[in-house]
């Protein structure tokens, strides 16, 4: 620790960080632009500007930039020293002089980090009478706006797209006040994670265009702390309704999961909520009509599921209580996974090998520390986009080891950046199709899945001979030879596969992981095993290995079974439309509980609306066993419930989460995700709505003049209304970030333990998973007998990070971005059948699914 | 005795010497004197002893700047040396003169500087605009290889040095040498922060020395003839020759090698002619568009860096430019503003939209529109654009004539603001 | 849809089923393909960004 004195108060500090970081993370007062927590410094937009002294005898100083200033021990400096004030003054001025008077009508406005910086350096008066620059504005794609004229050219826009994010579509043009951030030529924005720029633009230049469209202040959102449901990273997030539609996603900080980005999906896929489509009343089938049912009718319904013979059918994209209040209901020997057999048998390797000490199923901050990485048959980008996010950073780390041994400071962005160059930590991507990752990778191979795995193998025989061979051409010796030796050198090597394509690659790359272990000495080693969904892992804990879906709908088939619930599930994208159409016409009651119409609500008997994600209290379970609380942000519609609700007699999720405690066996801890007893202050609620939240009783006012009965939340500790105290203990139930004077989302810093630290008392959700030995055994490299003949074509499932997900995809921004189903062919496969470009196909499937 | 190891093969009547020609004029003898058994450190202590300072305009100890760059076997094997030959400076055009005239020197120069930091690459950052000192260039570099003095194993010392020239695609802000080296990286030509200094992390994260042309064309006299030689060349503190050069309207403008040390006076007075029949001098920026006006008032100060800096200005290039009485004084520095608001890179915001105010003032001005608070504007841009302010020097240099022709010329702005127009204008 | 890419080798398919009609569940392991009848489309596959797209020579 260093010391060093801040307005004549000495301050310890970490000299490792700047001098902007140490005093953002005292909770001082600096303006600042141009750095960024995850980006570090490049000091071009002098904001930060503090005074600094030789020694106590010096009464002048110099004025420098905080953020490129090391926390030098025995630094003398000052913020409020007047010189220095007036400097960043002039600074904001000279911002202004361009900027338009657009604040009534900008998007930024209420959350906009310019507008509080201005404020902040007390520049109020214009003297710049002269022309303004000015700019055409660009289209660049159903997400992001473009409204260049505002902009005060921090760079952090090319920074995060091109530097960060690996993006090269956007960049800085031009030169001294006509600096254009901007696409080459008009067109949609590549990258993944391109709505980050709404972000990271600390004005208006780059706004969320998808709540354009139906746009509201920041101020008069309601808000709760949620969780993205689109992949099983559960990233953190903080929705905004208003007036019964949900209007825009954004980041919410958390230090171990998603830090200071979404990904597009997340942050543009949850408009499916507001569809007008959306299940709303109880309805029952009859004569391919639907007929609303009453309260008492629904409930002599359930009372009739409640007997012997019925099955339940969970969901990988429902919440662990949902799950858990069906699977209570039918019994655990009658509840079955909501997923595909293929997907079953490949959770039940996971499970296994979640339990073994020789792993460790790392976190996404975790993921940004590997040093050596080796992807193994799965798309990261699409499956897990977050993911592919930190990987990137991940990669940096050899930047970051150069930049040390010649003393450059880690923060000191451009440079680190320019001595390492492209030297990157080594990944080796091994797949059967080109990915998004491919341009940081050290070795790319492509191969047949067959061959993908049996490469795995031999990596992990290598590394360790106990580990078994497998047959795999020469051709790959030496990539393969380069792959075990950066393994082997790396301090903290990370090994992905995922279950997209079956178990086989999830095996080798076990095998991979454990060779590791062996070789290491027994330190548990970083393997990250992807999921699709959100609750993949949680209701795969509550299933039994025993009851995979193909079951059930065998049991209905042959009439074993006669009534089956379905949870929150189109059992059309999880089997064969054959044996789904015989399970359900043989079934005699059929009770679906979804929020949108499917395939499968159109074949029940009954359909319950459930409520969407936003709209209740829920706990999910992420790729790494993680455990997310994510409040209820809204009041659901109509008579939609969650579908816990439908199915038990609970009256809180409290409550649910404590049967799962005591009942499932892998959820023993779920109750940690709960906020604290009494952590808020006079036992007063946290308000979903801010203090400046308006136009409570106007809104209703066209249907009825008289102000509506303030709506209770006996749910939760949170509240919906603005009375109440914001937590500023508990970050757990902090959604939308706001402090004194720091409107927009910069204000994190102020709830942080240190900038990009942890959340003071947060909670960054609850690692489930309790490994208990290393018992486990190296699994046999398995021999693929699916081999290709002339004609046929070995299948390898493609996700797109638009359009694969299921709720996701019925959002309209998402539905702008999406493709028709389509198949890749090699040239070669496409010329032998005369296809072309874009030609339509039909493919058949060979032997049975 | 050589006394001017700068121009002696110069002649601008006719082409530059060939390289048979400029080896019988003691051509390329430094390098036969490295292969007879001078090491790398030898010729350190050589330069260093010697006193060079920089010719770009910093004035910097040139064997200082070179003991930086790391050394021996846990240093990166590769290190470059770069040629700042982008001249841009306003009223600069002593490193035309010296590629034009006498192309050899540069390289032979080169050859010493890269032998001394190990440097087996160097690029020559040539200014886009000087299309004859390309040509003459890649030419003398063409019989410099097929010499031996370039290539493998130069003359058996076991040092390979190879040169390319790359040829700017033009900016003023390619001059800074951050920003050089970030253009020939093929960025965008912003400047970097120091530290890192070049000589750790420069040319694609090497360490990289940048040295300006006339300096480089020092270092084949110093080896050649010696240190006692260099250091009797001049009589003050600064030693050696510099290329002084006279731009305005004066009788004969040019560009001379002297001893530094001489009075202004008999730059300006003695080779330069005088000012023009019926024109007085009104003041002269002293080492180009960045420096402070200097008087009539100054010229028996002598051409030396640190006797200029006490009035306030600084010799830079050492190329004058001059201020005649019928010339608007105002119209001149808005001139000059107008070139800095041009080429400012726009990373860092006092230079990117401060400077383009101060143009716009001046525009003003010349249109009669002036108005006390513009001028109050002006003055606080002199303070506001200070050094350590910006990212990097380009707008600390543009307060230089802003803020010392408010000061001295101060009469005039106020006219074109009482009188509304420029009273200069026929 | 055909998606024709350099990056895939010869003998496999990737196959991406969107929300359309196609359900994965209804495959795996081998498949045939063929050109359909029918050529229409709705959305087509523009929105598809990768590295590999194979640019076909235009043959006149």
């Amino acid at each position: 620790m260093a010391k060093i004195v801040i307005d004549g108060v000495e301050h310890e500090v970490n000299p490792d960080n700047n001098l902007l970081q140490e005093c953002l993370s005292l909770g001082l007062d600096l303006p600042y632009f141009c750095w960024h927590p995850s980006m570090g410094s490049v000091g071009a937009c002098r904001q930060c500007a503090v005074m600094q002294y030789r020694d106590a005898d010096d009464k002048e100083g110099m004025l420098v930039m905080a953020c490129m200033t090391p926390a030098a021990d025995g630094a003398i400096i000052s913020i409020e020293d007047e010189g220095a004030k007036s400097f960043r003054s002039e600074v904001i001025e000279s911002l202004m002089t361009s900027h338009p008077h657009d604040c009534p009508v900008c998007e930024e406005g209420g959350e906009c980090h310019l507008q509080d910086m201005t404020l902040m350096s007390g520049h109020n008066y214009r003297r710049y009478d002269k022309k303004k620059r000015t700019h055409r504005n660009q289209y660049l794609g159903p997400f992001v706006n473009h409204e260049m004229n505002r902009c005060i050219t921090c760079y952090r826009c090319v920074r995060f797209y091109g530097d960060y994010a690996g993006g090269t579509d956007l960049s800085a043009q031009a030169s001294h006040h006509h600096v254009y951030f901007g696409r080459h030529e008009e067109g949609v924005l590549e990258s993944e994670f391109s709505g980050n720029l709404v972000e990271v633009c600390p004005t208006g230049v780059f706004t969320d265009k998808a709540f354009s469209e139906n746009y509201s202040r920041k101020w008069d959102l309601q808000t709760a702390p949620s969780v993205c449901v689109g992949c099983s990273v559960g990233c953190n997030t903080s929705p905004g309704e208003r007036y019964g539609s949900l209007r825009r996603t954004v980041n919410r900080y958390n230090s171990e999961v998603n830090g200071y980005f979404l990904c597009d999906r997340g942050r543009f896929g949850f408009d499916f909520v507001n569809n007008s489509d959306r299940l709303l009343e109880p309805v029952q089938r009859v004569d391919n009509t639907g007929e609303l049912l009453a309260d008492d009718q629904v409930k002599a319904f359930i009372k009739e599921f409640k007997a012997d013979g019925t099955i339940g059918i969970g969901s990988p994209r429902a919440s662990n209580e949902s799950n858990f209040a069906l699977r209570a209901m039918v019994g655990e020997e009658n509840f079955y996974a909501g997923y595909s057999d293929v997907e079953h048998e490949s959770m039940q390797v996971l499970l296994d090998l979640a339990s073994d000490t020789a792993f460790h199923s790392p976190s996404v901050r975790e993921i940004e520390m590997a040093d050596a990485v080796l992807i193994l048959g799965e798309d990261v980008t699409n499956v897990a986009p977050r993911i592919a996010l930190a990987l990137r950073q991940s990669v940096r780390n050899k930047a970051k080891d150069l930049a040390d041994e010649s003393r450059i400071p880690q923060w000191q962005d451009s440079a680190v950046r320019e001595l390492a160059q492209h030297d990157l930590s080594p990944l080796s991507i091994i797949s059967s199709a080109v990915s998004r990752l491919d341009d940081v990778a050290s070795d790319r191979v492509i191969e047949s899945l067959s061959v993908v795995a049996a490469m795995g193998h031999q990596i992990a025989n290598k590394i360790s001979a106990s580990a078994p061979k497998a047959d795999c051409s020469a051709a790959h010796d030496q990539v393969i030879e380069k792959i075990v030796e950066q393994l082997k050198a790396a301090k903290r090597p990370l090994i992905i596969a995922g279950n997209s394509n079956g178990s086989e690659v999830i095996r080798a790359a076990a095998n991979i992981a454990r060779a590791l272990y062996d070789f290491k000495d027994n330190s548990a080693i970083d393997l990250c095993l992807l999921v699709p969904e959100v609750n993949s892992v949680g209701m795969s804990l509550m299933t039994n290995a025993k009851n995979p879906l193909g079951a059930a709908l065998k049991k209905l088939h042959d009439g074993t079974a006669k009534r089956v619930i379905v949870l929150e599930n189109d059992l059309y994208r999880r089997a064969s439309r054959a044996k789904v159409d015989a399970a359900l016409t043989a079934a005699t009651k059929v009770l679906v509980l979804d929020q949108l119409p499917t395939s499968t609500t159109a074949n029940a008997d009954v359909v319950l609306p459930a409520t969407a994600f936003s709209e209740h209290e829920a706990t999910y379970i992420n790729y790494e066993g993680r455990a997310q609380l994510s409040f209820q942000v809204h009041q659901c519609k109509k008579q939609a419930q969650p579908s816990w609700r439908w199915l038990c007699d609970a009256e809180h999720v409290d409550d649910l989460v404590e049967r799962c405690c005591n009942e499932v066996p892998g959820l023993a801890r779920l109750r940690e995700v709960l906020p604290g007893e009494n952590p808020f202050i006079a036992g007063m609620k946290v308000p979903r709505q801010s203090h400046r939240y308006s136009g409570r009783t106007a809104m209703t006012a066209n249907v009825n003049v008289h102000e509506p009965k303030q709506r209770e939340d006996k749910e939760s500790v949170m509240s919906f209304s603005m009375e109440g105290m914001p937590a500023q203990k508990d970050a757990s139930v902090h959604a939308a970030s706001w402090a004194p004077k720091w409107n927009s989302n910069q204000s994190i810093s102020k709830f942080q333990d240190e900038v990009n630290g942890e959340l003071k008392q947060g909670h960054p959700g609850c690692l489930l998973i309790e490994r208990k030995d290393s018992s486990g055994s190296y699994f046999k490299a398995g021999s693929d007998s699916i081999e290709p003949s002339a004609n046929q074509l070995r299948l390898v499932f493609s996700y797109q990070i638009f359009g694969s997900d299921e709720l996701s995809a019925r959002s309209k921004p998402i539905q702008a971005r999406m493709t028709d189903a389509y198949i890749g062919l090699s040239p070669q496969d496409a010329q032998k059948r005369d296809l072309r470009q874009g030609d339509v196909a039909t493919i058949s499937p060979l032997g049975s699914p | 005795m050589v006394t001017n190891p700068l121009t002696k093969n110069i002649d601008m009547s006719r082409p530059p010497l060939d390289i048979t020609a400029y080896e019988a004029n003691d051509g390329y003898q430094s390098v036969h004197a490295i292969a007879k058994g001078l090491s790398p450190e030898d010729v350190l202590e050589l330069v260093k002893g010697s006193g060079l300072k920089g010719r770009g305009g910093a004035g910097f100890p040139t064997g200082l700047k070179w003991s930086f760059v790391p050394r021996g076997d846990n240093s990166p094997k590769q290190k470059y040396l770069v040629v700042n030959a982008d001249e841009m400076e306003p009223g600069t055009f002593k490193d035309r003169l010296l590629m034009e005239g006498d192309p050899h020197l540069m390289l032979e120069g080169m050859i010493i500087a890269a032998y001394t930091i190990q440097a087996s690459k160097a690029y020559i950052f040539l200014r886009g605009e000087y299309t004859v000192s390309e040509v003459v260039l890649r030419n003398a570099i063409k019989e410099a290889y097929e010499k031996g003095y370039l290539g493998k194993d130069i003359l058996g010392t076991g040092f390979d040095f190879d040169i390319i020239m790359h040829t700017s695609a033009g900016r003023y802000i390619c001059g800074e040498e951050t920003a050089l080296l970030n253009a020939l990286e093929g960025k965008r030509a912003n400047p970097r922060a120091k530290p890192p200094f070049p000589q750790v992390s420069g040319l694609w994260g090497k360490p990289t020395i940048v040295n300006n042309v006339e300096t480089l064309c020092n270092l084949p006299g110093i080896l050649t003839y010696g240190i006692d030689w260099y250091q009797g060349l001049a009589k003050g503190n600064d030693h050696g020759t510099k290329l002084f050069g006279v731009s305005g309207k004066v009788k004969t403008p040019g560009c001379w090698e002297l001893p530094l040390g001489l009075p202004i006076r008999e730059l300006l007075e003695g080779y330069a002619g005088g000012m023009q029949d019926g024109l007085e001098l009104r003041g002269f920026l002293p080492g180009g568009g960045s420096t402070d006006f200097m008087l009539p008032e100054h010229l028996d100060i002598t051409l030396d860096y640190d006797e200029i800096a006490k009035v306030g200005s600084r010799l830079a290039t050492g190329t004058m430019i001059v201020l005649d009485d019928k010339t608007c004084p105002v119209g001149m520095v808005g001139n000059l503003m107008k070139f800095f608001a041009h080429e400012s890179c726009g990373f860092c915001t006092p230079c990117r939209d401060g400077l383009p105010w101060v143009d716009q003032i001046f525009r003003d001005f010349e249109n009669g529109e002036g108005s006390e608070k513009d001028l109050q504007i002006l003055h606080d841009h002199v303070t506001y654009l200070g050094p350590g302010r910006t990212f990097c020097a380009l707008a600390p240099g543009a307060t230089a004539p802003l803020g010392s022709g408010l000061k001295y010329f101060k009469e005039d702005f106020e006219k074109h603001i009482t009188e509304k127009r420029c009273s200069y204008k026929h | 849809m055909v998606c024709i890419r350099r990056g895939i080798k010869a003998g496999t398919a990737l196959l991406h089923c969107g929300d359309g009609n196609i359900s994965p569940a209804d495959f795996s392991g081998l498949i045939e393909v063929e050109k359909s009848a029918t050529q229409t489309t709705s959305r087509g596959i523009g929105n598809l960004i990768v590295s590999d797209f194979h640019e076909e020579e235009i043959n006149s």
